[in-house]
């Protein structure tokens, strides 16, 4: 092929340097049985006696067909013949087409030969059909394509760009129809479910074009009909099931079928013919377990992300957005989404989710942005450091993180105006939990003690419950020889009174040293008229000899100790007047007045 | 009478610092172990201060955090049961002991004991066998206090208001000691038991050929019914009886 083109090449470029030359061509040099190709000998001069090769390998179907041409190019005339056949393989296997010769002025020219390899393919043509064919076999090579085995010519097929995926990994699906006959246009396309896929067409904007393409040795013309990325659901073994079309091919007939079809270059007839392309296995295996981030939500393909915050300095109760784009290539419709944490005291409510994805030719691409709408109920400062998204990375075949920036949030106090939010602010709040985890270790002990310290049962204890018996019994010892000692009433009685008297003539007693005459029958007087008006209940004021003799005497003392304490009365009233009528041993006037006080007390 | 006294704290003093000292050391080094997550070091602290001898409720709750945080839940618990022993009325211990036991395998649905069994156990629990002897000698001194007041006075009120205080406080004390009592054996013996092998076959006899009756987990707490030198009776809070060796269990 290379030869030819470089043969060619040389043929047009340098026509005068090369005068003279003979060419072989053929339309294809690898053609399968049954297939029409040609073959030309083009001569760039004038020429005649043409001998063609041998040909006894392949049927003939047309030729030799001669052409001339001539053009006059700057005052040269150039002219060139060729001579063309319609030739179809009879069997597979290599064949040489030898050489031709033409005679040009005189000199006999050889082209060169050309070597034509039959493959397996296309049957024989059909004979009816290469009766009318034939006449237009060069212009019109499509329509000449045999028609009786639709499915060499005719087919669909259903290509994908891999059979073995992760879960969630986008395949290309490609719906072609592969054709040699003069298709007219498709009805009834019937395509895949696609089970256990999500799919996103490609909707392409121009009409469907025809390219060609070479397959299993022949050339046909392709329809692409339908693009499709597909994303598996689930693992396993997933089936993308056939795709049937109906065909329209417009086909030669035999009879003209009126007048008309007949003056407008009719004779066609359309024919339908349904094609069903093969079915496809796609092996899907799950997303590895090993190193799985905690945030993976599903996302396979290459994403990117951005995070915005429009304020970072808030008072309390205003509204923060917080915009997270995640743009990339994958199923990002697919996507669970994103989650954050926020901090606990920052209110925020589900984002809004704004999808916008394309399908394009190369596959199914776009962003995703969610708008948080952030509500900081507390001042204070407070960090979002845990926005992250991740995902599988099939070409890689690995997890990828990507962290988003950190945004620290300084949040005022709010205005104390009383609008509803403040209000509701006042109400308490339940303490939330946010982690469970065991309480901290204790740091400050009670006590250390070795090993097995009861105090139950110990010495202590025992001193403990023993000693309140001990004391018991000491306050019975004491408490029985208290009785025994109150028993003598009279003894005791007298001692009481003795110590009340002595008591109340203590400062009389004071003057017995200094024997203080005056002074000290004052002080006795004092005392015994104090006594006498504390137990007899009668006023210092209204104290007289009368009144203090009629008491005593109602409270049943003797006459005679009455007389004793009047006369002492007297005598410490003579005192001041007398002083020489009194006794001045004072001392025996004192113990007689505590006597005499004890006499009182003992026969009240 | 005093110099001896001085020389006898001084004594005292100069024997038991220096031990203490090392002992606060240890206790530091190992709580510094836990702070920084290095639990394994802060373990064998820990139980290093116990192998010389002493005990603190403290102690067995910081090793049982230790063992927490290992995800040795088994020891966790032990050590937890172990604390709650010395002070049954502890809330973070009660907590601490709540959250390990919800990692353990088996589930044991205990047989309902009776109402007023939790109450007197509760009861019980509020203060430690310390503070029940304690309050046992105060009523008990009490009850004289009251006799010798009910000796001394003459007046028939008096001497009625003191008879009856005294009733109250012989009562007080009866009740007083029969808590203490019972908190001390509860303390004292080690009739429970924390099962510490991943994966134990209860027997039915002492003995390896034993019909197998029923398998229980590390973690699980078991009631120590007799004792051998190998095999141990073990009962379960649902009423299961078996015999087990003694390796597998740690008693608390």
């Amino acid at each position: 092929m290379k030869k030819i083109i470089f043969i060619l090449l040389f043929l047009f470029t340098s026509p005068i340097l090369w005068a003279q030359k003979l060419t072989a061509s053929a339309s294809k040099t690898t053609v399968g049985v049954g297939e029409q190709f040609q073959i030309s000998f083009s001569l760039n001069t004038n020429g005649s006696n043409f001998t063609p090769p041998s040909l006894s390998n392949f049927n003939v179907y047309s030729g030799p067909n001669e052409s001339s041409s001539m053009q006059f190019i700057n005052g040269t005339v150039s002219q060139s013949i060729s001579y063309s056949y319609i030739l179809a393989a009879r069997a597979e296997g290599k064949f040489t087409i030898g050489a031709a010769s033409i005679s040009v002025n005189g000199n006999q020219i050889s082209s060169n030969p050309i070597t034509i390899t039959v493959v397996k393919g296309n049957p024989p043509a059909q004979n009816q059909n290469q009766n009318q064919s034939q006449n237009q076999a060069g212009d019109e090579q499509q329509a000449s394509a045999p028609t009786k085995d639709i499915a060499q010519n005719l087919f669909a097929k259903t290509i994908v760009n891999k059979t073995k995926v992760y879960l969630g990994e986008q395949i290309t699906v490609t719906q072609k129809i592969y054709t040699r006959l003069n298709l007219k246009g498709f009805q009834n396309v019937n395509f895949p479910t696609y089970d256990g896929f999500w799919s996103q067409d490609y909707v392409s904007k121009s009409q469907i074009q025809l390219t060609t393409e070479h397959y299993n040795g022949a050339l046909y013309h392709v329809a692409e009909i339908r693009k499709t990325f597909i994303f598996p659901q689930r693992t396993g073994t997933l089936t993308i099931e056939p795709m049937s079309v109906d065909c329209i091919v417009r086909e030669r007939t035999s009879q003209p079928q009126s007048i008309f079809d007949q003056f407008f270059g009719g004779g066609y007839q359309d024919k339908v013919y349904t094609v069903k392309s093969n079915p496809i296995t796609i092996t899907v295996t799950a997303l590895p377990s090993k190193n799985q981030p905690a945030d993976f939500s599903g996302a396979v393909g290459i994403f990117s992300m951005k995070a915005s915050i429009n304020k970072n300095k808030v008072k309390a109760n205003d509204a923060i957005d917080l915009t997270v784009t995640l743009s990339g290539g994958g199923n990002i419709k697919l996507m669970d989404p994103l989650k954050i944490n926020f901090p606990p005291d920052i209110e925020s409510y589900d984002p809004k989710v704004n999808d916008n994805v394309s399908v394009t030719s190369t596959g199914v691409s776009g962003s995703k942005t969610y708008d948080y709408l952030l509500i900081p109920r507390h001042e204070g400062d407070f960090k979002i450091n845990n926005i992250s998204f991740s995902y599988f990375d099939p070409n890689q075949k690995k997890y990828i993180t990507i962290p988003a920036p950190e945004f620290d949030i300084s949040v005022a106090k709010g205005d104390n105006t009383p609008s509803a939010t403040v209000m509701s602010n006042v109400d308490k709040e339940d303490v939330k939990m946010i982690g469970n985890d065991i309480r901290f270790l204790k740091i400050n002990f009670s006590d250390m003690t070795k090993t097995g310290n009861y105090f139950f049962g110990s010495a202590l204890f025992i001193t403990g419950m023993t000693l309140p018996i001990c004391a018991f019994f000491l306050f019975l010892f004491f408490r029985k020889k208290y009785v025994e000692d109150n028993n003598d009433l009279v003894l005791v009685k007298s001692k009481k009174a003795t110590k009340m008297a002595k008591r109340r003539l203590s400062l009389a007693e004071k003057h017995i040293k200094g024997n203080n005459k005056e002074a000290f029958y004052d002080e006795v007087l004092k005392a015994l008229n104090g006594y006498m008006s504390d137990k007899l209940s009668i006023p210092v004021s209204d104290l007289s000899k009368e009144k203090m003799t009629e008491k005593l005497k109602l409270k049943k003392v003797t006459d005679e100790t009455i007389k004793k304490i009047v006369q002492l009365i007297d005598n410490c009233e003579y005192v001041r007047y007398a002083p020489a009528a009194v006794s001045s041993d004072l001392k025996t006037v004192f113990t007689e007045t505590v006597k005499l006080i004890t006499q009182i007390e003992q026969e009240m | 009478m005093k110099t001896i006294k001085k020389i006898f704290f001084a004594l005292l003093l100069f024997f038991t610092v220096p031990a203490m000292a090392t002992i606060n050391q240890q206790l530091d080094s190992a709580n510094v172990n836990y702070k920084a997550g290095k639990y394994d070091k802060a373990v064998t602290f820990y139980e290093n201060i116990l192998t010389q001898g002493y005990v603190a409720p403290e102690l067995y709750y910081n090793l049982g955090n230790a063992y927490y945080k290992e995800n040795n839940f088994a020891y966790a618990i032990l050590n937890y049961e172990r604390a709650q022993k010395l002070a049954p009325n502890d809330d973070d211990i009660r907590f601490n002991l709540k959250m390990a036991n919800a990692h353990i395998t088996d589930k044991v649905v205990p047989v309902p004991t009776l109402f007023f069994v939790q109450w007197w156990r509760d009861f019980r629990n509020h203060y430690s066998e310390k503070t029940w002897s304690v309050l046992s000698i105060t009523f008990f001194s009490l009850f004289f206090i009251f006799l010798a007041l009910f000796y001394y006075f003459r007046n028939a009120f008096q001497k009625q208001l003191f008879f009856s205080f005294a009733i109250i406080a012989i009562i007080g004390t009866c009740f007083t000691f029969l808590l203490a009592q019972q908190s001390y054996s509860v303390s004292h013996t080690h009739n429970q038991a924390i099962v510490v092998s991943p994966s134990v076959t209860v027997k039915s006899s002492p003995e390896e050929e034993g019909t197998q009756l029923f398998v229980i987990h590390d973690g699980t707490k078991v009631k120590i019914l007799e004792k051998n030198n190998v095999w141990t009776e073990i009962k379960l809070a649902n009423g299961n009886v078996g015999w087990l060796k003694n390796s597998a269990i740690e008693p608390i």
